[in-house]
Parts: C-alpha cells; structure tokens; sequence
C-alpha cells in the first residue's frame, strides 16, 4: 500500500504548513487499527491530539462551578493543587486610619519646624525681649511724619513725670513679669 | 520607622502626633501674646468714659525711623530706635479724672508682679516691666485736671530715661 499521500502531509505537518482539515485526516489515518510499521511511531502522537481534541466540558459543568461557589468548603476533588485558599482579613479602624496618622504627622513636623524657625528667628534678632502682640496695635495715624511728631509730643510727657526713682531698677531685674 | 508590626506602627504615629502637637501648643504658648498696659487699661475701663487712646504701632515705628528728620536726629533715632510701640491715653471730663488715676493705680498694684514702681511723686507713677532681665514696658500715668497715661513698649535701655529728658 502506498501512504506517499500521509508522508507528504506529515513532511507539510512538521514544517507547519499543514490545513485544519489536513490534520483532521492524519488524526483519523492514526486512529485506525491497522497503521503500517514505518509510520507506527507517529501514532501516540496523533492518538493523544484526536483525545484531547475530544475534550469537551460535560454538561452538567455550570451545575457542579454553582455549587461549588455556593458552598463554603470547595469539594477536595474539584480544587486544583495549584490554588490558594485566600481568607477576608478583618481591618480595624485604626488600621484603616494609619496613612491619616502619618499625614497628621507630617503636617504637624513642618508647623512645628516653621513656628520654631519663625520664632527663633523673630524673636532672638528682631524682637529682643519684647513678647507683645505686635498684631494687637492699631495705628492712631496714618502718615509717619505725623506719628513722629506725636511720638516726640509724647515722649515729652516723660519731662513732667516724676524725676526721683523710688526703686533701683537692676535690683527688679531677676523679677521677670 | 522599622516597627513590622502594624498595630505597634499605629501606636507610636498616635504618640508622635500628640507629642508634636503638645509641643507645637507649648511653642505658641510661649510666643509673642503679651498685651501692654494701656490696652489692658483701655480695655477694662474705657467703656462709658471719655478716655482716648492714641497708638503708635511696632509698624509706625519702623516708618518713623526711615523719615529724614529723624535720620538726621542722632538722639531722636537713638530714642526711637529702642521703642516698639508707644499710646496715650487721655480722658476730657474732668469729672472722672480721680477715678482713672485710682483706676490706673490698682490695676498696676493688681499686677505687682509684672510691673515694677520706678519713680512717685504725688500724682505722678511711673511703673517698668522687665522680661529676661530687660526692660519692656514703661508706664507713666498722672493726673493734673485730667488724666493722663503714658506707655511705650521696646527694647528699652536702662539710660532711656536719662536721655528722654534731653529731648
């Protein structure tokens, strides 16, 4: 018997050039009984495409996956080695709040860090000991010159105030407040 | 931080909040929020009286000092440059001129702590406040028919005085 034909498709097969339909007649030439000794050991091949081309899900499969989300154990002979059993974790809300925590923190380090910067920076050069409310002081007047002069004016005030101290003003020093 | 377990984690960024916030409050605490004794004064009994407040504020002050008259006025800008803030007080009604001083004076004897007597001459007191050793705050009040209130506040030199009266 001449299988020229089958060794011509197997030569395309292996070169994959070979159609559907051409693999479809290898697969059934393989399954036959009788396969000639020269092409005998191609047929495990071929056998094991036609098997798992017959593969097909049974039809009671969306019964059996249904079933199995309904129930809280998997049944052991559906579950594939490979998968995981994920648990729901639980997350307090403390747990939750955690990146507000660090947020809270960050903003108090640089308020902190700009409130120390501004004070000792106003404080120790341009202010002195001088601890008012700068912000509580609404002028009387609006033009400088006329402040001076009303400074000055006030200043004199000074001249009738009393002229003899009654108490050595170094002795109030240590007397903060 | 190398804290692995979470909770732990959550604890310790509690405990830097609430130390940082302590902290922060404590730093404003002890910032700038004292008030001068003729804004207290003012406050407490200007009300229902003819008492005026004249102010020259820390801002003014800066102002003042960059005016060429006083660039020119080595002693005015010696004097000036000490003082951060200066108000006047003054009342029109005679009437109550007695009452103002007495006023003035309880409110400097409720605060003997923080203001010092300086110098007293019949209806003339003159109290100094000291704060790391300096002074701050002068107050002056006096009544001769009217009421009258003096109060700088600066960095104020202990021979301020003494050269006030050159002026």
């Amino acid at each position: 018997m001449d299988y020229k034909y089958i060794e011509q498709l197997l030569e395309r097969y292996w070169e994959c050039e070979t159609s559907e339909a051409e693999e479809s007649i290898l697969r059934t030439f393989f399954s036959q009984k009788d396969i000639p000794a020269e092409l005998k050991r191609y047929e495990a091949l071929f056998k094991y495409e036609q098997r798992e081309a017959e593969v097909h899900l049974s039809n009671d499969f969306d019964q059996r996956v249904l079933a199995a989300i309904g129930n809280e154990k998997p049944e052991p002979d559906v579950e594939a080695p490979f998968l995981q059993t994920v648990k729901a974790r639980r997350i307090t809300l403390s747990r939750r709040l955690q990146p507000l925590y660090r947020a809270a923190a960050a903003v108090a380090i640089v308020t902190l860090l700009g409130t120390a910067a501004q004070h000792s920076f106003t404080s120790d050069t341009e202010n002195g000991a001088w601890d008012y409310n700068q912000s509580a002081y609404k002028d009387s007047y609006a033009d400088p010159q006329k402040a001076y002069a009303a400074g000055i004016e006030a200043l004199q005030m000074f001249k009738e105030g009393p002229q003899t101290a009654v108490a050595d003003t170094m002795q109030n020093k240590q007397a903060n407040n | 931080m190398a804290y692995s377990h979470p909770d732990l984690m959550t604890q310790s960024l509690k405990y830097l909040l609430a130390v940082l916030f302590s902290f922060t409050l404590a730093l404003n605490a002890t910032a700038q929020n004292e008030e001068d004794f003729a804004s207290r004064y003012m406050t407490l009994y200007a009300q229902g009286t003819s008492l005026e407040c004249t102010t020259l504020s820390p801002d003014m002050m800066k102002l003042i000092l960059g005016l060429p008259s006083v660039e020119e006025n080595e002693l005015a800008k010696e004097l000036l440059s000490q003082l951060k803030s200066i108000r006047v007080v003054k009342n029109a009604a005679k009437g109550e001129t007695a009452k103002l001083f007495d006023l003035a004076h309880q409110l400097a004897l409720k605060n003997h702590k923080r203001y010092k007597l300086f110098a007293e001459e019949g209806n003339k007191q003159m109290y100094i406040r000291r704060h790391d050793g300096k002074i701050v705050e002068i107050v002056m009040f006096m009544h001769n028919g009217h009421f009258q209130m003096l109060n700088v506040t600066g960095n104020i030199s202990e021979s301020f005085l003494q050269q006030v009266l050159k002026i």
